[in-house]
């Protein structure tokens, strides 16, 4: 177990360090000078551009600035924005929502998908199924923000049942719609996952075994079936759990919503780089570590992996 | 004595070159398609995208009115007679607007999906096929790129770029993309690579080339390809998102992603909402039509292959 | 005379394919007595495995009886609710199978699978149960029976566990001990170790075998009856002995010439010609005439009758006669 752990973490440092190395790449060895692209069309005083430039150590060479880079942010410093304002501060404020969202529309996908999954791989071949392939397919190809903006439209403009901005109405109200929308964009994987895995489950041989054993079908569908169906399906939960909490910029966008996402959208539209860079690098790191955290899950539900 | 055995093996090698293994081209595989063709959704899914790309290739057979022919007074104003798709913010014909919008999407959609389709069959053939030093190189390369959320990291890295382009979306999307389809790429390579033809060829001494060429890839190829029929739609889609966030083409270009963003902007389109709904009716159909061509294709080569 | 501890009389059963209903088994009869070892002997198709699965109501859907009995300890069990067969699944009558590893529930612990037998049918401790569970390992000789009850089926040889599924059966002390192919997926060595533990138990606790196989040398090492079965009917029926040493049935001698011996010595194996007819393909009359030496025209037309040579040894063929005077030659063209 702690070998299996051991391997994570180590996995995941090669991965830490060669995706900011990509991004900061990209972001700093751009042709031209990455101090006005930072900020865009936005005039900046010769004051500030060195400010930046220090803050970024971009008199040093490329791969002193980026170990500075990387030091400061495993530090917690990312950085300031334009006006002085550092860009961790607008990170903490903005992280509740994020999570807040995150964790609602998992919970909503959770039941949206496993309901409906289980269904049609209860009825393999029958209207459940077809059904549940329809939505898979109908979510899984209808891009998210056209979701939003229907569901915006719909019940929020036509309908005024649920606010589709901002955080007035607090929690949960001004959560529902967007919740609603990340869940029905990410549940048709799920659903399609388990029903596939209900489905093969229900015929393999220790579900035979256990009939053989005298076991009434209720416990060979929640002792035998389900617990072994729940297998790869909890594996996916944990990429998704992770995806999720890597911000949605989109759908915080739309909604107007405060949180990672939002404010890099807010950064972009504002022009401010820096901000952009640093909402963009905490939301790399965070993605990683949840991965990885949730990675470290999967020995106690999978006793293969635990003694592999 | 030598010299006749040389000759057999030579008489062999030339066999093992031109047919040793049962490929796959031929009968089942265009057997499968034609089953795929009896499908309503995927019949109704082809048509789908072939309007587009006709849409994009001749815009003048949907449409002769100019799209940059506008008149303020229009601005907003909805469906109509002669305009099917009522008027955009400037004033300017609507429906002419996003039938020419039709090409950039499909372009950005088919560029990125191609893009990857080569670099994912290039990267995933040598890596599984060649292992060692290259597929470590390789794998790693694309651990880093999974471990990294997609959107977030192509919008920090357009938001640099200040002329964006066409192919400045395609490379962000392509950088960013190509390791999901090569993992499974080189999957595939590694399966057919077991197999017992391949490892006849290459004791009969066949050259590496060749036996990709000749045995590996044609079987391994098929899901790749429905991977980027897959991808095409998702390449649209991205292109749109960016749009919507600021670091999507620049105008004056055209394309339904812009249309959208500049729809969304201001509740534009909650006081006209066809402003809305035209272009993002079309970005929807086609990725659906895209992923039930590629579903429909996935599921037709996955019965035959059993 | 006591009553035979299983009776199957005249099962018919039928299954639907493609639309088609297929006569899966037919006219099957068989008796069983407590203690004794039966062996289903058949090729793919014959019918064999659905035979088992027929006497635990465990047929899978599309397939159904439609008439004859199953007679266990004297109890009708065709049309019996699926309650009261549960009671005697695991618990009178009990079930083993081919491959062990995809038999067993991989995430959950060997000794859990035991002792859920028991919790099934008796309202015992889970401690009671687990202490029953290690006894049971130890009775099939897993060796540190009570460290190995907490390892999963994964971690376990083929071999043992196979006995493990073995031992899972017989904990409950079943009357009736079912193995569909217990050893075809096991090496030779392995075979012989786990045939020899089924008959200890056996005699240990007098329990009935059916032991279902194509593999004759299984049949002659633990059989003490043998059944043959071709295309879902009976061909041949006796102690082993008189199946072994004098078969009255072509398919019989067939499938005995086939076996390698010393006497095939540098010749070709002689085999028996074509291919058992798939259920949607039956030949009319005797299934098994175009492929045997001895058929004429009465087997196209007609179904052999019974024949009874003595109380145990029956066939069904039309020249019986002729099938028990001659040897494996005949069968082999």
């Amino acid at each position: 177990m702690t070998r299996y752990a051991l391997r994570r973490v180590g996995f995941m440092i090669p991965t830490l360090i060669g995706s900011t190395f990509l991004v900061y790449l990209l972001v700093f060895l751009i042709p031209g000078d990455p101090v006005l692209a930072l900020a865009g069309t936005k005039r900046v005083s010769p004051a500030t551009a060195e400010a930046i430039r220090n803050q970024y150590n971009l008199n040093d060479p490329f791969v002193v600035q980026y170990v500075k880079y990387l030091g400061n942010v495993l530090h917690g410093d990312f950085g300031t924005d334009f006006n002085g304002n550092s860009v961790i501060s607008t990170i903490g404020t903005a992280l509740p929502y994020t999570v807040a969202l995150a964790l609602t529309a998992f919970a909503l996908k959770l039941v949206i998908g496993l309901l409906l999954g289980a269904w049609a791989g209860l009825r393999p071949g029958r209207t459940a199924d077809h059904a549940n392939l329809a939505f898979t397919i109908l979510f899984l190809a209808v891009p998210g923000f056209l979701v939003a903006y229907l569901v915006q439209y719909v019940l929020g403009i036509r309908l005024h049942l649920l606010p589709i901005s901002g955080v007035r109405h607090g929690y949960p109200v001004a959560f529902v719609l967007p919740a609603l929308v990340l869940a029905l964009e990410t549940a048709s994987p799920l659903a399609r996952l388990t029903r596939n895995s209900l489905h093969e489950v229900l015929r393999s041989d220790y579900v035979q075994t256990a009939r053989a054993k005298g076991a009434s079908p209720s416990r060979v569908l929640w002792r035998h079936a389900l617990r072994n169906a729940f297998v790869p399906i909890v594996t996916y939960l944990g990429l998704s759990m992770a995806s999720l909490l890597g911000g949605s910029v989109l759908v915080e966008y739309i909604f107007n919503l405060p949180g990672l996402g939002g404010s890099l959208a807010q950064a972009i539209q504002s022009q401010e780089g820096p901000v952009v860079v640093g909402i963009s690098v905490f939301l790399l790191l965070f993605y990683l570590v949840s991965a990885l955290l949730i990675d470290l899950l999967y020995p106690v539900i999978d006793p293969r992996v635990r003694h592999a | 004595m030598l010299d006749q055995t040389q000759s057999a093996i030579a008489t062999d090698r030339t066999a093992a070159t031109r047919r040793v293994a049962p490929t796959k081209r031929g009968n089942p595989t265009l057997r499968a398609l034609r089953a795929a063709w009896r499908r309503p959704t995927f019949l109704v899914a082809a048509v789908i995208i072939i309007t587009t790309c006709l849409m994009a290739l001749v815009p003048a057979l949907f449409t002769s009115t100019d799209p940059q022919d506008c008149t303020l007074s229009n601005s907003r104003k909805g469906v109509s007679a002669g305009h099917p798709m009522g008027y955009d913010m400037q004033g300017c014909d609507y429906f002419s607007n996003v039938v020419h919008g039709a090409r950039t999407s499909m372009e950005v959609g088919v560029l990125t999906a191609l893009f990857i389709f080569i670099v994912a069959l290039i990267t995933g053939s040598l890596a599984g096929y060649f292992g060692g030093i290259v597929d470590s190189v390789v794998s790693r390369l694309a651990d880093v790129l999974l471990g990294m959320p997609v959107m977030v990291a192509s919008l920090v890295v357009l938001y640099q770029f200040r002329e964006r382009t066409i192919w400045t979306i395609v490379f962000v999307l392509v950088l960013f993309g190509w390791a999901g389809t090569m993992r499974y790429m080189r999957g595939s390579v590694l399966q057919v690579k077991n197999n017992e033809y391949v490892q006849a060829a290459r004791v009969l001494g066949v050259s590496s080339l060749t036996i990709l060429r000749r045995h590996v890839l044609p079987n391994a190829i098929m899901p790749l390809i429905v991977m980027t029929t897959l991808g095409v739609g998702a390449g649209m889609t991205a292109e749109a998102g960016f749009a919507i966030l600021g670091v999507g083409l620049k105008l004056p270009a055209y394309s339904w992603g812009l249309q959208i963003a500049q729809a969304s902007r201001d509740g534009n389109w909650q006081l006209a909402p066809h402003l809305m709904l035209f272009p993002a009716l079309m970005l929807g159909l086609c990725t659906l039509a895209f992923v039930v061509i590629g579903e429909t294709l996935r599921d037709v080569l996955d019965v035959r292959s059993r | 005379m006591t009553l035979p501890l299983l009776q199957i009389r005249d099962l018919h059963i039928r299954f639907q394919k493609d639309g088609a209903q297929l006569d899966a088994i037919s006219d099957l009869s068989l008796d069983i007595e407590r203690g004794s070892t039966t062996v289903v002997l058949g090729e793919s198709g014959s019918g064999k495995s659905l035979t088992a699965k027929a006497v635990m109501g465990l047929l899978p859907p599309g397939a159904e009886v439609v008439s004859g009995s199953v007679r266990f300890d004297g109890r009708e069990l065709v049309g019996l609710a699926d309650r009261e067969l549960r009671r005697l699944r695991g618990d009178a009558i009990a079930m083993i199978f081919q491959d062990a590893l995809t038999a067993l529930n991989p995430v959950t612990p060997i000794g859990n699978q035991i002792a859920e037998v028991h919790r099934i049918h008796e309202r015992i401790s889970k401690r009671e149960a687990w202490s029953r569970a290690v006894a049971s390992l130890d009775a099939v000789r897993i060796p540190d029976a009570a460290r190995r009850a907490k390892d999963y089926p994964f971690q376990f040889s083929g071999g043992m566990r196979q006995r493990a599924m073995i031992a899972m059966a017989i904990t409950r002390n079943p009357d009736l001990l079912i193995a569909d192919e217990p050893t075809t997926a096991l090496d030779v060595t392995v075979q012989a170790q786990i045939l020899e533990l089924l008959d200890d138990l056996r005699a240990e606790r007098n329990l009935a075998l059916l032991l279902i196989t194509h593999d004759i040398g299984v049949a002659a090492q633990s059989a003490d009856n043998a059944v043959v079965m071709y295309a879902g009917r009976l061909a041949e029926r006796g102690t082993i002995g008189e199946i072994l040493d004098e078969p009255a049935h072509p398919y019989t001698s067939g499938l005995l010439g086939s076996v390698p011996g010393p006497e095939h010595r540098g010749r070709d194996l002689p085999t028996i010609q074509g291919a058992p007819p798939s259920l949607d393909d039956l030949p009319g009359g005797c299934a098994f005439h175009p492929r045997c030496a001895l058929a004429t025209d009465v087997c196209r037309d007609r179904l052999p009758a019974r024949t009874d040579f003595t109380t145990t040894h029956t066939t069904w063929c039309h020249h019986a006669e002729e099938a028990l005077d001659g040897q494996p030659a005949a069968a082999t063209v």
